[in-house]
């Protein structure tokens, strides 16, 4: 379902490729961890995948979809299959939550129905962001300012508007990186067993191996650009040394 | 340390490159105009053949210098930035009295000048009654026949400008005149000489605006002298004027507005002073 | 409706512009006039401003008082300034450099100040622990800390120090602006249009500086000996500093005669009915205008027009749209409306734009990536985002226009500057005296409460 072959990617004309020859193929419902010191190429490949960056050599399909060359409403018909957690900074604060949580619909409402939203949520709206959010135990925080969010209800209102989206597949870009071990275990399994429920596809980068094998069906590294290896959960190596490894 | 050193030697050579681009003062007298006519570049290259025959007279440079307002060019003669200056009848009794400057000439037609009233053409105001509820326009608030005496006059004839009308201070004659005539303000009050000028070379159109009054006599525009130029130069400068004949300077005498010079005393103004501190203008 | 006819046909009488060789040649003296009052006033502002700063960021003695200081000179309106000044030392350059030179010391330092104020405390405290005195932090912690900010701003300055420079010129303080008001005032239109548009190309040319400047800093160097040369030619020779203390002794103490008295509550509701209302008018077109110039919302076909109209708009101060604007409006606090919200529409599109242009890029993206059209993530996240930067804008702009309203007063909108101009006029000094007094309290007090409304609305920290 997401099938990456040969895949280049540059920043700029005269910078160095960030992803060189990558290829990678993905089944429907897997859940993947992909693992790498900073700078390794993970959020370019995240990016390059949602159709944010050129593709320079190589192709992308997402559900048979090719997304190179995408542009306008196919584009963001891609993109609304793509969900999209990042690190941090990903509300928007000035927004209440329960309008950080329809912002996932998005992608299947008319340009005029989300500018009424906002002035003017209906019932029914605000209905659906309260389911969402309490699968993410936050109903109460409904009517909340963003910027009175703690870092983990942060990450939990994210994960709220990608399960409003309804993706395909859902990139979480080191969606635990500012947060402590026992919040980033909380976050994780919530990921793993929306993933489990919903059916959706899970693309989770971490810069942690002993969560990664933890939690992910798969891991995959990334170290400059290119797949270092790729391997089952089962059949990789005791975590203690890749802990050792990693750091 | 060098680098320092080398960002020094290039500020210091290149504002002493500037300094001789900007600076060019020359040691010219100074003569200044009230904007009785405008304050441009334009206004001051019409008046191309006064600066000539004054420098001839004078044998210096000569600076025309147009100030925008009548207060700037009081002041300037205060600080010395002008040696003579034209003033009107209001502006003269102030320049007098904060500076001690000294009249030199002036027309023989500002002895008996007169303030214009005037409207557009198909108004329905005839005198000077008729401008209760109207918009009007003064020229510059110093303006003796801009402002002062058709203010005199019109409380005179019972309209109170501050009571009975809305109006505003257009800065000069010309624009009261324009105000006129685009039909900005209703009515309005200006220089005789200016708007028969404006007339005769085409600047107002006859047949928009109209005549409905014409003030009584009084005393106006002077030349002045800043006390501490020396009496000679103020001589010369005053000849210059008195010299001017018709028939002979007409190109000068068109930019001055008048036809020959005479004399001026500060005895004259008496009666102005009066009026003007009545109406708390001085 | 013959409102509409005169104002269409008074347009018509400022095209065509006069091109013609010899009047642009007779106007490029003014036009740099202009130029070295701007750049000379900014040098010694920047040296002053820098100075000023540093003493209040680096917390030495007095510098509380020195702040109070500042915050009261900036609440003097340029023109307010510039009248003083040529009273003071006369016309020409040199008043106009002075009025300059004063106000943007003022200005820079209280922004230099906030800005050093605002700088990371971490950094600072790191440089106290190696025991450096006060003065060695101010200097190496707090001038390279915000020497981005810095440039950012002189150069916002400049621009605005050029506008300024015509401004004080329509008070006889030299310059293209004594020539665009003279122009006005005597209905040569086709000579103003002229102006204004030299006047348009010098400001294009001073942000196309700005531009170049910012990332080649050498440049700097040689507007900064422009500035010094200019600086030292127009400043006030000794003679006249002696005269215009002894002028100065005229102006104090501050006295209204009753009837003025009497006046006083009408003038103070025309200023901040003015004042508002521009405000109001600049925000409802400055809101539309800055979504289609923000080159990450709208396309250029749409956002390139839109800068240039914005430019425009914004080049044409607020006293010489009201001198357009009296032949058409008539008189009174509307023309104040019309002239203010016109200008500071050109203003606030341009920073809107540039705020919203500004956001970050993260939670911009996040709501890319759902799919929605670029209105409804403009609608979502930009606009959001943008809020806190353009609510400050919006009350910076207010601040902008108490002291705009006082001075589109005097050409006829009424209200206190026109009171103000008037007694400076007929050499009413103390009278003029209590006016700026008055002036200068009414813009302390909405300094004051747009402090109080940044923190309720919560802006302030997200600069």
């Amino acid at each position: 379902m997401l099938e990456i072959r040969n895949l280049v990617v540059r920043r700029d004309h005269k910078s160095p490729r960030v992803l060189n020859q990558i290829s990678l193929s993905v089944n429907r419902g897997e859940k993947i961890a992909i693992l790498g010191p900073s700078g390794a190429g993970k959020t370019t490949l995240f990016r390059t995948i949602s159709g944010f960056l050129p593709i320079l050599a190589g192709s992308i399909c997402v559900d048979g979809v090719e997304v190179s060359g995408l542009r306008g409403r196919r584009l963001r018909n891609l993109r609304s299959q793509i969900g999209m957690i990042s690190q941090r900074h990903d509300l928007v604060d000035r927004l209440g939550v329960h309008q950080n949580v329809m912002a996932g619909a998005l992608g299947r409402w008319t340009t005029l129905h989300a500018l009424r939203f906002l002035l003017r949520p209906k019932a029914a709206e605000l209905e659906e962001a309260k389911r969402a959010l309490s699968r993410v135990a936050l109903e109460r925080k409904l009517r909340s300012r963003t910027s009175d969010l703690s870092g983990g209800e942060h990450q939990r209102v994210a994960i709220a508007r990608a399960l409003v989206q309804q993706p395909l597949v859902l990139l979480a870009d080191e969606p635990v990186a500012s947060l402590d071990p026992i919040l980033s275990g909380q976050i994780l399994s919530l990921l793993c067993s929306l993933a489990n429920e919903n059916g959706f596809t899970l693309l989770c980068s971490l810069h942690q191996p002993d969560l990664a094998y933890e939690y992910f069906d798969r891991v995959i590294r990334i170290e400059a650009g290119k797949i270092a290896s790729d391997e089952p959960r089962q059949a990789a190596a005791s975590p203690a040394v890749e802990v050792a490894v990693g750091a | 340390m060098l680098k320092n050193h080398r960002t020094v030697v290039a500020f210091i050579s290149l504002f002493l490159l500037f300094q001789v681009a900007v600076g060019a003062d020359t040691v010219a007298v100074n003569v200044g105009m009230v904007p009785d006519a405008g304050a441009t570049q334009v206004s001051i290259k019409e008046k191309a053949p006064l600066k000539a025959y004054l420098e001839q007279k004078l044998g210096r440079p000569v600076n025309l210098i147009i100030p925008t307002n009548y207060n700037a060019t009081v002041e300037a003669l205060g600080n010395g930035s002008l040696d003579f200056a034209y003033l009107g009848g209001l502006t003269y009794i102030k320049a007098h009295a904060r500076y001690n400057v000294v009249p030199l000439v002036q027309r023989s037609s500002d002895l008996q000048f007169r303030a214009y009233f005037i409207t557009s053409s198909n108004s329905s105001i005839h005198s000077l009654a008729d401008l209760k509820g109207k918009t009007f326009a003064f020229g510059d608030i110093n303006s003796t026949s801009g402002h002062v005496m058709p203010y005199l006059e019109m409380r005179q004839a019972g309209v109170d400008p501050n009571t009975y009308l809305k109006y505003r201070y257009t800065g000069s004659h010309p624009a009261t005149a324009k105000a006129v005539e685009s039909g900005a303000v209703d009515a309005g009050a200006l220089d005789e000489t200016v708007y028969q000028s404006m007339i005769a070379e085409g600047k107002l159109d006859p047949n928009k605006v109209r005549i409905f009054y014409k003030s009584k006599p009084f005393v106006d525009y002077v030349w002045v002298a800043r006390k501490e130029v020396d009496p000679a130069t103020q001589e010369k400068f005053a000849q210059a004027f008195t010299d001017l004949k018709e028939g002979q300077d007409e190109e000068v005498l068109n930019i001055l507005r008048g036809k020959n010079f005479v004399r001026a005393n500060n005895e004259e103004y008496t009666v102005l002073r009066l009026v003007a501190a009545d109406l708390k203008m001085f | 409706m013959p409102g509409l006819e005169s104002a269409l046909s008074l347009l018509r009488q400022f095209f065509p512009p006069d091109l013609s060789f010899s009047y642009i040649r007779a106007e490029t003296a003014p036009l740099f006039e202009t130029l070295e009052i701007a750049a000379g006033a900014m040098f010694l502002a920047l040296i002053i401003g820098l100075l000023f700063s540093l003493i209040i960021g680096a917390r030495l003695p007095g510098s509380r008082a020195l702040y109070g200081l500042l915050t009261t000179f900036r609440s003097i309106p340029d023109l307010t300034l510039a009248i003083l000044c040529v009273v003071l030392v006369g016309l020409g350059p040199s008043a106009g450099t002075l009025a300059l030179t004063l106000f943007y010391s003022a200005a820079m330092g209280k922004i230099f100040a906030d800005l050093f104020s605002s700088a990371d405390p971490g950094a600072i405290e790191a440089l106290h622990a190696t025991g450096a005195t006060r003065s060695m932090i101010a200097f190496y912690g707090l001038l390279p800390l915000r020497l981005k900010d810095l440039l950012t701003y002189g150069g916002y300055e400049f621009e605005s120090a050029i506008r300024a420079s015509v401004i004080v010129g329509a008070v006889g303080a030299g310059g293209i602006g004594t020539e665009l008001v003279g122009s006005l005032n005597m209905t040569d239109y086709h000579r103003a249009t002229t102006l204004i548009i030299m006047l348009v190309a010098l400001i294009a040319a001073v942000d196309f500086l700005g531009f170049y400047v910012r990332r080649q800093p050498k440049l700097l160097l040689v507007l900064a000996a422009f500035g010094a040369a200019a600086a030292w030619h127009h400043w006030p020779h000794l003679m006249v500093v002696t005269q215009a203390l002894k002028t100065f002794r005229t102006m104090v103490p501050p006295q209204l005669p009753a009837e003025a008295v009497r006046e006083l509550p009408t003038l103070i509701g025309q200023t901040l009915l003015i004042a508002i209302g521009g405000t109001l008018m600049a925000v409802i077109c400055a809101l539309p205008l800055g979504v289609a110039a923000a080159r990450n919302i709208s396309p250029l076909f749409i956002s390139f027009p839109v800068r240039r109209l914005l430019e425009a708009l914004r080049a044409v101060p607020e006293i010489v749209w009201g001198l357009i604007l009296i032949g058409i409006a008539g008189l009174g606090p509307k023309v104040g409306i019309l002239a203010l919200g016109l200008h500071s529409a050109g203003a606030l599109g341009k920073l809107y734009a540039e705020s919203l242009e500004n956001v970050a890029a993260e939670p911009v993206m996040a709501m890319a990536s759902t799919g929605g059209s670029t209105l409804s993530i403009a609608g979502f996240a930009v606009l959001p985002l943008a809020f806190a930067p353009m609510t400050v804008h919006t009350l910076f702009r207010f601040e902008w226009n108490m002291r705009a309203a006082t001075i589109v007063g005097m050409i006829g909108a009424g209200a206190i500057g026109g009171a103000l101009f008037n007694a400076q006029q007929l050499f009413f000094y103390r009278q003029m005296m209590a006016y700026v007094l008055i002036t200068w309290a009414m813009i302390m007090i909405t300094d004051a409460a747009n402090v109080r409304l940044r923190k309720y609305w919560r802006v302030s920290e997200e600069l």
